[in-house]
């Protein structure tokens, strides 16, 4: 190898290293959320993962190469012709190969540690180490002769199957026969139409062929091969019983072994093609994090659908209502309490646990109702449909799976929260001094009253008249109960006018306080799984684009 | 020969083939591509062979010589016929335009379309074939006997899939094939899966072996023959030729003077042509009969996706009004918002108001207008109304993923869906607006129930008058209150407070007709639900029609296929005999 072959072969080396970490978190991600892609996608993923690290793992100074075909091509005789004996029983009865063998070219004349590793991961036993002194210029170079693929025989065709996936290099040998063969081009060649720089095509028995006819051939062959999209292969014509074109075949096979690249160039149009078919299966435009528009339309459904406003409106109301019972009128008091506070209704009336307890008793309000359960599917599929849009059907559908993975805990999540609110219940401070105001008041309506009986009692009995001191025209005693009940009155009412004003911000500070609150278990069980879905699924995009 | 009723089979077949036209698998069930092939093929069959050779039961036998590339099909023609009557070629594959090569006098019946109608055809003489892709052929030479014509056929296995389409097509229509392999190929799994076919149809056949190494005969042809043998068709004469170097582009005289024997005694043979003929024939009838009741059974299995996929459609929808029904009944509806409205509305007192006096009413409205607050009569029937639709489109939206989910488990459900787009996965756009609809004109029916009740008695007829609002209200309640879902306190609230109002409803109509109106107005939203959910069914189970095959014809299909065999039945019986 020259220097700058050297040089050029370690930087494939390293970009090939590159693609594949790309292809390991591609595969990690699709292990880690099942759905991201297809399940037999994935699979080839982490199998290409795996067998190009344990290939780069043994023998990397090695380059494999495979002699496939059809059954009676002469990949056998081609085998025997480049190592020089006849290994490989050559037959006319077809088929005759059906399993593989293994010739290594080694300078050293043994089987190093290495090799042997290689093979047994190649699962080949039959191996034949090559005397260094019959092919020296082939040094590094491990010739597999296949079974055929197109005989009746599926086990050949299983065992190429096998083995065309973990070779560096294929020498496709047909013959004049058999060139265009649908079972060839349909089976193989055009499957690894991306592998054309580790692939050579021998056109064998050339012999066959009258001299005139031959040129014609190879260029019909080679248009074949064009059309499979494999383009600018090596084409070789050759005949083992005259030895023509043979030469020139381990001449190319040589250059090839001492460049080395065959290994990485196989590697890289492996993860070529899944590049391509993972294409296919990733988002154009990247997934976006959840917007904060979508988690607000979420947190305002399930406070919806929990009640949440049901209980700021209560809040409001209860503290209506204790507003009239502190600040009203006194005689008429005991009226307000035939209704229903309304967040005892709620099983809210408790004291909120303090802060730090983490039991929290559900609140005594009904489970939720199939409304309210109906309400909450509906806005995780409405969730579902903003933060999926635009993507891929597989990735919407592994979304909603996200999105509906806790779907079970939601309600009783929300209702927690709900009951571990500390809700704004305490009495206003002005409730204590209008409540003496209005004692006060109905005291001296109450002193009036009085005064005004003992007046009539006094007088009935014919009594002598009490002094009644009076104010203007008015006398006192019914000024005192006559001005104590319109006062008190008036207050009740001027009271009740700012209680309803406090009520409305307190049912507005318990409605941010609910949403707050229903909105941090929106985030927990749902947009937050789901945020992380979608970076994931971003991540696996950016990776996939890393592969080209 | 004469002991098949040739007449009665060429009825039937007549039928099979109009009936064969008739074939729709709209469906792409998995078995779809195969069944529609068959059925092509079958038709094709019919078409090209047994029909014609029903009517023309005298006609020359066809052999056609077919097998892979390059085995030497043309090169062997030439050689039997003794003149380049089609052209052989390095470049794989050579022959696309099969050739048929008939002797003069037996020109009329290749001429016309009668048998291979299905291909063009062209006129050619000896030694000057005509160009031209997939047309057949003719050429006139009296190097063939009169009753036998040879036809050279392109390849069964090279990359044109047209030119292996082509070979099919002829093999079916042979009464004779001549099969060439060569030593290289004679174990190719491709070809014997047309010899399997061969063995299967009972179609008279010969073998060639051609381009043998000099000296490997002898180990490759008891090979051969012992494969043959294993797939029924040791009888088969087989013909073994050695790599040989051609003169003139043809193989020595000698080499196929064995092969050219045979063909000549068989058509010199007028028993032994009829036997051929008749075996071939019965053959293929056969074969049409068992591919008939195949194309018959796929009809079938696609009327039986056709009803799953319906029926998983209606089982969905069904279960959805289930379980509406149930949440109805159960007085889950009730609870939470519409229950929360429905205490306002007693605790306020404006439900009394509502029963029975005008004036309450009146003051409620006023009130309502000056305030700009919606009345809780408003609320509460708009929480009614919301809570409905809520469920309403979310059991839909739960159907829809189920029969979405149950479909996609189909090949056949899956190009459905995908054929339909985006728009079938979802329930469809206007539910909404038509759930809530559904739930206002409900309401709006209670009033005409309660007006219909109340018709025909005085006073309650003057009662209902001022509360009928009310009224509507208490049956509301009646209808979605019936214990079940609500807690003990849910009950004492909601029920305590019903019962104000439904004691003032039994007073003004008796008991026996409140409960009677309860379950109308329940039956009631029951129908209307039951229709906008067969609504939403709907959408699937007529797309699964317009892809349902026509229900009579596997019938009719098993019926035909039924006949040729007892017709070739009671043909091979007498034979025994
Ligand atoms: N030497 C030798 N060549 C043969 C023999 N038979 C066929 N060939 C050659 O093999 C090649 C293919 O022969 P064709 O007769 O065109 O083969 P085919 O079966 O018609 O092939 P398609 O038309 O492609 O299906 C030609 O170049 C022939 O000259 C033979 O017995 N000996
Ligand atoms: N004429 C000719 N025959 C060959 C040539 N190469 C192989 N053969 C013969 O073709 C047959 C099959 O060869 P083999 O190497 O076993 O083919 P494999 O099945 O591809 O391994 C044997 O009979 C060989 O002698 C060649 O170049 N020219
Ligand atoms: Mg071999
Ligand atoms: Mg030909």
């Amino acid at each position: 190898m020259s220097r700058r072959d050297e040089r050029r072969s370690t930087r494939a080396d390293r970009e090939l290293r590159q693609r594949l970490d790309h292809l390991t978190a591609v595969s990690e991600l699709a292990a880690a959320g099942p759905g991201r892609l297809p399940a037999d996608l994935a699979d080839d993923v982490a199998a290409t993962v795996e067998r190009a690290q344990t290939r780069l793992g043994r023998g990397a100074d090695r380059t494999v190469v495979a002699l496939a075909g059809a059954t009676g091509s002469g990949k056998s005789s081609l085998f025997n012709a480049l190592v020089g004996d006849d290994i490989s029983p050559v037959g006319v009865r077809r088929p005759t190969t059906s399993t593989a063998r293994a010739a290594v070219f080694d300078a050293d004349g043994a089987l190093g540690d290495g090799t042997a590793d290689l093979l047994e991961w190649l699962q080949v036993p039959q191996r034949h180490v090559v005397p260094a002194e019959r092919a020296p210029d082939l040094h590094g170079l491990v010739l597999l002769d296949l079974p055929d693929h197109d005989s009746v025989e599926a086990d050949h065709r299983a065992e190429v199957d096998r083995l065309v996936e973990v070779v560096d290099a294929f020498v496709w040998v047909v013959d004049p026969q058999k060139y265009a063969d649908a079972a060839l081009h349909e089976q193989y060649l055009r499957r690894f139409a991306g592998h054309a720089a580790v692939t050579i095509v021998v056109l064998n028995q050339v012999d066959l062929v009258p001299e005139h006819g031959r040129q014609g051939i190879v260029d019909d062959l080679a248009r074949l091969l064009e059309a499979d999209g494999l383009h600018r292969v090596r084409v070789v014509a050759t005949s083992t019983m005259t030895g023509e074109g043979v030469d020139a075949l381990r001449r190319e096979l040589a250059a090839r072994t001492a460049e080395r690249r065959a290994l990485v160039a196989r590697l890289d149009a492996d993860v070529d093609w899944l590049a391509d078919q993972l294409a296919g299966r990733v988002s154009d435009r990247a997934p976006e994090p959840v917007g904060r528009g979508t988690r607000r339309d979420l947190t305002r459904a399930f406070a919806d659908a929990s009640g949440a406003d049901a209980v700021a409106d209560a809040v409001g109301a209860a503290h209506r209502r204790r507003a009239a019972q502190a600040v009203g009128w006194p005689p008429t008091r005991w009226l307000g309490r035939l209704r229903p506070d309304p967040l005892r209704r709620l099983g809210l009336d408790r004291p909120p646990p303090e802060p730090g307890t983490t039991t929290v008793g559900r609140t005594s309000r009904a489970a939720p109702s199939t409304v309210a359960d109906a309400a909450l599917g509906r806005a995780l599929r409405d969730f579902v449909d903003d933060t999926a849009a635009g993507l891929p059907p597989a990735w919407q559908e592994r979304v909603g799976e996200v999105a509906n993975a806790r779907r079970g805990d939601v309600a009783d999540a929300l209702d927690r929260q709900i009951g571990s609110a500390r809700l704004p219940t305490e009495p206003a401070g002005w409730w204590r001094a209008v409540s003496g105001l209005q004692w006060l008041l109905a005291g001296i309506m109450a002193v009036g009253l009085v005064w005004l009986v003992v007046i009539g009692v006094v007088a009935w009995f014919g009594l002598p008249d009490l002094p009644a001191p009076e104010i203007g025209e008015v006398p006192w005693p019914s000024a005192m109960a006559i001005g104590g009940a319109l006062a008190g009155l008036l207050v009740s009412v001027l009271a009740r006018a700012i209680a309803g004003i406090g009520a409305r911000r307190r049912t507005a500070a318990a409605r941010r306080m609910l949403t707050d609150a229903v909105s941090s278990t929106a985030d927990d069980l749902v947009a937050d799984p789901v945020d992380a879905e979608l970076a994931a699924l971003a991540e696996l995009r950016s990776s996939v684009r890393e592969l080209r | 020969m004469e002991r098949i009723d040739l007449d009665g089979m060429l009825a039937t077949t007549t039928a099979l083939r109009a009936q064969l036209g008739e074939v729709r698998l709209p469906l792409a069930t998995d078995a779809v591509d195969d069944a529609r092939r068959t059925a092509d093929h079958v038709r094709r069959q019919l078409d090209d062979y047994v029909i014609p050779r029903l009517r023309d039961i005298d006609a020359p036998v066809l052999a056609v010589v077919g097998g892979s590339t390059g085995a030497g099909k043309s090169t062997l023609v030439n050689s039997v016929v003794g003149a380049e009557v089609t052209v052989p070629g390095v470049l794989r594959p050579t022959t696309r335009s099969p050739v048929l090569i008939h002797h003069p006098t037996a020109a009329r019946w290749f001429e016309d379309d009668r048998v291979l109608g299905s291909l063009a055809r062209a006129r050619g003489t000896p030694g000057q074939p005509v160009e031209g892709a997939h047309q057949l052929q003719l050429v006139a030479s009296d190097a063939v006997p009169e009753d036998l014509a040879l036809l050279d056929a392109p390849d069964i296995d090279s990359v044109l899939d047209r030119n292996r389409e082509i070979a099919q097509h002829l093999l079916d229509a042979a009464d004779l094939w001549v099969f060439v392999t060569t030593a290289a190929r004679y174990a190719d799994a491709v070809p014997w899966d047309f010899l399997r076919t061969a063995s299967r149809r009972g179609v008279g056949i010969g073998l060639v072996l051609n381009r043998v190494p000099p000296g490997a005969g002898d180990e490759i042809a008891p090979h051969l023959a012992s494969m043959l043998a294993d797939e029924g068709l040791g009888d088969a004469p087989l013909f073994v030729l050695e790599e040989q170097a051609l003169a003139d582009g043809r193989l020595p005289t000698a080499a196929v003077a064995p092969m050219r024997a045979w063909l000549d005694d068989l058509a010199a043979d007028r028993e032994a042509r009829a036997d051929l003929v008749r075996q071939s024939l019965t053959g293929a009838v056969a074969d049409v009969s068992n591919r008939t009741e195949e194309v018959a059974s796929v009809v079938e299995q696609q009327q039986a996706v056709a009803d799953q996929l319906s029926g998983a459609a209606a089982d969905a929808f069904a279960d959805a009004h289930q379980r509406l029904a149930d949440d109805v009944r159960d007085g889950t509806v009730m609870r939470g918002e519409v229950l929360a409205r429905w205490q306002d509305l007693v605790g306020t007192g404006e439900l009394l108001r509502e029963l029975q006096s005008r004036i309450g009413r009146l003051r409620d409205r006023i009130a309502a207008s000056v305030t700009g607050r919606p009345r809780n009569v408003e609320k509460f029937q708009g929480a009614v109304e919301s809570g409905v639709e809520t469920l309403l489109r979310e059991r839909v939206a739960e159907a829809t993923d189920e029969v979405v989910l149950r479909w996609r488990a189909t090949s056949a459900g899956t190009a459905l869906l995908d054929d339909a787009g985006d728009e079938l996965r979802r329930p469809s756009t206007d539910l909404g607006e038509r759930a809530s609809r559904l739930v206002r004109d409900w309401q709006g029916g209670l009033l005409d129930l309660l007006r219909e009740e109340g018709a025909g008695k005085r006073t309650t007829a003057k009662i209902l008058s001022y509360g009928l609002n009310g009224a509507a209200l208490v049956l509301m309640v009646g209808v979605f209150a019936q214990t079940g879902g609500l807690t003990g306190a849910e009950v004492a609230i909601a029920g305590g407070s019903t019962a104000v109002g439904s004691t003032l409803l039994e007073a003004l109509l008796g008991d026996q007709a409140v409960r009677r109106l309860t379950e109308r107005a329940r039956a009631d939203l029951d129908r209307r639900t039951g229709e906008l959910l067969a609504g939403e069914a709907e959408r699937f189970t007529s797309l699964v029609d317009g892809h349902r095959p026509d229900t009579t014809t596997a019938g009719t299909l098993r019926e035909l296929a039924g006949e040729l065999r007892r017709a070739l039945g009671t043909d091979a019986g007498r034979r025994r005999r």
